[in-house]
């Protein structure tokens, strides 16, 4: 990284220079969600960036302590509301586990099936953003435009787009129709000559490359320490997934590879690393559905378990999320309502790196390393 | 690499890649088959996608999770869905019936034709808070309470979104189902 | 752009001091709880170990004291058998007193705990570690020289329920604004009835 102070010669010696305060502030087209950054520069160069958080506090946690587990799940869903699913998956297998009970394996294998379909929703619309945040608005429609597919199908299944209690404790609410998996092979047909035309579209373009590379360079060391997980650890080269390394929901019976940043452009964990990471990782999550569609198993979808379950004991577990490992960390008492849920989510610590990562950088390049790290900010102040 | 070498490699590189990028965009521009079909299936990637809505409107499933209805013969009062509501947005007042209301009625036959021992007075649902999560159609025993299709029901003051399913008057009369 | 294709990053970002990576893995490796309480013993201190829980349902772990939390992680993060560089969540819980008379299956009362579960991506193996504090002034060592992460995770902390951590870089409410009044997580929380002239809906 270059050194960008201002160069002193005859000209600027004896003028008086001051650090300019910029408020990039709640409301901005490119801060994903109503995230505060004050910033404090050098003309260009940025010598300190403070973000402020919690513009969408809703108290989940404290919603969580007066509620029963069951009315405890449309909750989840609203902290990363561009991938419910894997938030309600996390939430379903901790208290599954408190309650020793395992769901039936039909309710796996669509739990896993839905889980991909979601990573592939979350990365297009990632992705999409982030060549719009670069300046390019059509990877933005053709990214829109399959997502959308996915909503649909997401609606077949489950009767909602966005938001939608799908995954109980104790295995899935509705079982999928025929109809609904032909749907899927369809799409799956479909997606994949999308997907090659949208890395002709966004990721060699040398515009996207030159602001992309050699921008917000994380190492290994540095990511293991920030807390990251998920694309933007594996863009740093680090090799480590929850899916293979810890399965839960059937994960060991599929074949799928761990896409991790190799430095094809730039260096490893810059931000174009961690952006091809999520496009490989959408190569992949169709290679997953393709396995669990073809050995579906028969069966119930929802498991012989109490309306309202009272488990007992403590208990940490982490699912991988489209951004990150999502963590949760339950107190259950024998009552209906837990004693205490704490959702550990990604995207916090992903926002907590800004201070540090974003000295020396230009003022354009906090908006490439924001984009690159894909926070929302529903999940960040929960 | 030499910079004179690098000056015409970085020309050469921006030039394809932008032509990559414009000829993704020409192929979509080209493909003038129609709209593609909207009932019956997706026809993917065949032609513009958009669609002008107001005029065309977007077939939904069935089972889509839009407004509430309460069919109010179907009713027995037993106050599952307003426990069961996450955000408490279902509000039932009801009394033991007296001896002239006709103790032995059930509700009709497609609610399940149970009895009915309670009189209703009350039954609000302030569809503002609503959030759609479809647990309170899960609970009701006489599956009196569904979700319907429709999702166009704005109103300008809040207060117009509290329905009172015992006596319904709709300004916008889509049908309920 | 062209030279830098394929390149590793070799400067270190940042000035963060982590042992190498160990070579030596298999037998040595900790199996269960048990073996992280032991070496603790051994290595930090004969008194830093208050108690070892692992009769529950769920994931089992050990209460040190805490003033030698920091002694302890650094410990767990340092050392080759356990390399638990990650640490995955601060997170805190309020138990007030036991009330007579009242049947409940919670195990702790009156305090408040703090919970650390540190992870090593190079054993796979996690490590949950837990601090009991006082209800009435709760205080720990902040751990964020050691873990960047821990910064932020502190901060909620204190903001939800009043934990004061020492040697805080930051030390601020985080979630809430810096006006709020109270601890929103605790268990004798009232909620207030307005805020700065606004009504605040229950």
């Amino acid at each position: 990284m270059q050194d960008f102070t201002s160069p002193q010669n005859e000209e600027t010696v004896g003028l008086k220079t001051e650090e300019l305060t910029i408020n990039m502030g709640p409301q901005h087209p490119s801060t994903h969600g109503v995230l505060r950054v004050q910033i404090h520069s050098d003309g260009e160069i940025i010598r300190a960036a403070y973000p402020d958080i919690g513009y969408l506090h809703r108290c989940f946690e404290k919603h969580a302590e007066s509620r029963e587990y069951v009315q405890i799940v449309p909750f989840c869903d609203r902290m990363d509301y561009v991938a419910a699913m894997s938030q309600e998956l996390g939430y379903c297998l901790a208290v599954e586990k408190l309650l020793g009970f395992e769901a039936p394996e039909r309710a796996q294998a669509i739990r896993v099936i839905v889980s991909e379909l979601q990573r592939i929703a979350s990365h297009l619309l990632s992705v999409g953003t982030y060549g719009l945040d670069m300046g390019g608005f059509a990877p933005f429609i053709n990214a829109f435009r399959d997502r959308e597919h996915v909503l649909r199908l997401f609606e077949e299944i489950c009767g909602a787009r966005l938001l939608y209690n799908y995954i109980r404790p104790g295995g899935v609410s509705r079982d999928l129709s025929p109809g609904v998996i032909d749907k899927i092979k369809d799409f799956v047909k479909y997606f994949k000559p999308c997907l090659d035309e949208f890395n002709e579209l966004l990721t060699y373009n040398s515009i996207f490359v030159s602001r992309t590379t050699n921008v917000g360079v994380v190492t290994g060391e540095g990511a293991i320490s920030y807390g990251f997980s998920g694309p933007n650890l594996r863009g740093s080269g680090i090799d480590v997934d929850i899916r293979r390394d810890a399965p839960y929901s059937g994960y060991n019976k599929y074949e799928f590879d761990v896409c991790v940043g190799l430095g094809e452009r730039g260096i490893v964990g810059d931000c174009w690393n961690r952006y091809f990471v999520r496009v490989k990782e959408m190569y992949q999550s169709l290679k997953i559905i393709d396995q669990a569609i073809a050995s579906l198993p028969e069966g119930e979808a929802m498991g012989k378990i109490s309306k309202s379950p009272k488990p007992v004991g403590e208990i940490y577990m982490e699912t991988e999320c489209p951004r990150g490992n999502l963590g949760y960390h339950i107190v259950a008492d024998g009552t209906k309502k837990p004693w205490r849920v704490k959702a550990k989510s990604p995207c916090f610590i992903a926002t907590s790196s800004l201070d540090e990562m974003c000295r020396g950088m230009m003022i354009a390049d906090v908006v490439s390393y924001l984009g690159s790290i894909d926070i929302v900010l529903g999940e960040v102040d929960r | 690499m030499s910079p004179i070498r690098e000056y015409f490699q970085n020309i050469y590189d921006a030039v394809t890649s932008t032509y990559k990028g414009m000829r993704v965009t020409m192929r979509s521009f080209m493909k003038t088959n129609g709209f593609r079909k909207i009932r019956g299936g997706y026809d993917y990637g065949a032609g513009p996608v958009t669609i002008s809505y107001p005029e065309i409107k977007d077939d939904i499933p069935s089972i889509s999770r839009n407004r509430l209805f309460m069919h109010q013969e179907g009713c027995i009062a037993c106050n599952q869905c307003a426990v069961v509501c996450p955000v408490e947005c279902i509000t039932i007042e009801s009394r033991k019936k007296s001896e002239d209301e006709n103790p032995d009625a059930r509700t009709p036959a497609e609610f399940g034709s149970k009895p009915v021992k309670l009189k209703l007075l009350r039954f609000d649902i302030d569809e503002a808070l609503c959030c759609f999560c479809g647990l309170c159609t899960e609970v009701c025993p006489t599956e009196c309470i569904v979700h319907t299709t429709e999702y166009e029901y704005s109103k300008f003051d809040r207060d117009n979104l509290i329905y009172d399913y015992l006596n319904f008057k709709d300004e916008n009369p889509l049908p309920k189902g | 752009m062209s030279e830098s294709k394929g390149q590793i990053a070799t400067r270190t970002y940042h000035s963060n001091p982590v042992a190498p990576v160990p070579q030596v893995v298999g037998s040595a490796v900790p199996k269960s709880i048990d073996d992280v309480a032991d070496a603790l013993k051994q290595k930090v201190g004969g008194d830093v170990v208050v108690a070892v829980e692992k009769e529950h349902i769920g994931t089992p772990f050990v209460v040190v004291s805490s003033s030698r939390i920091v002694d302890v992680l650094k410990f767990l993060r340092d050392d080759e058998r356990f390399y638990c560089t990650n640490l995955n969540v601060v997170s805190a819980v309020d138990y007030p007193a036991k009330i007579e008379g009242v049947e409940t299956q919670l195990k702790s009362f009156d305090c408040i705990e703090v919970v650390y579960v540190v992870q090593s991506y190079v054993h796979k193996h996690h490590v949950m570690v837990k601090v009991k504090l006082d209800r009435s002034a709760p205080k720990i060592p902040s751990v964020t020289g050691l873990f960047r992460s821990a910064n932020w995770y502190e901060r909620e902390c204190y903001d939800m329920l009043g934990i004061h951590f020492e040697g805080h870089p930051n030390h601020k409410r985080i979630l809430l604004p810096p006006d709020w009044v109270g601890h929103p997580l605790r268990r004798d929380y009232e909620f207030p009835e307005e805020y700065n002239g606004m009504k605040v809906p229950l």
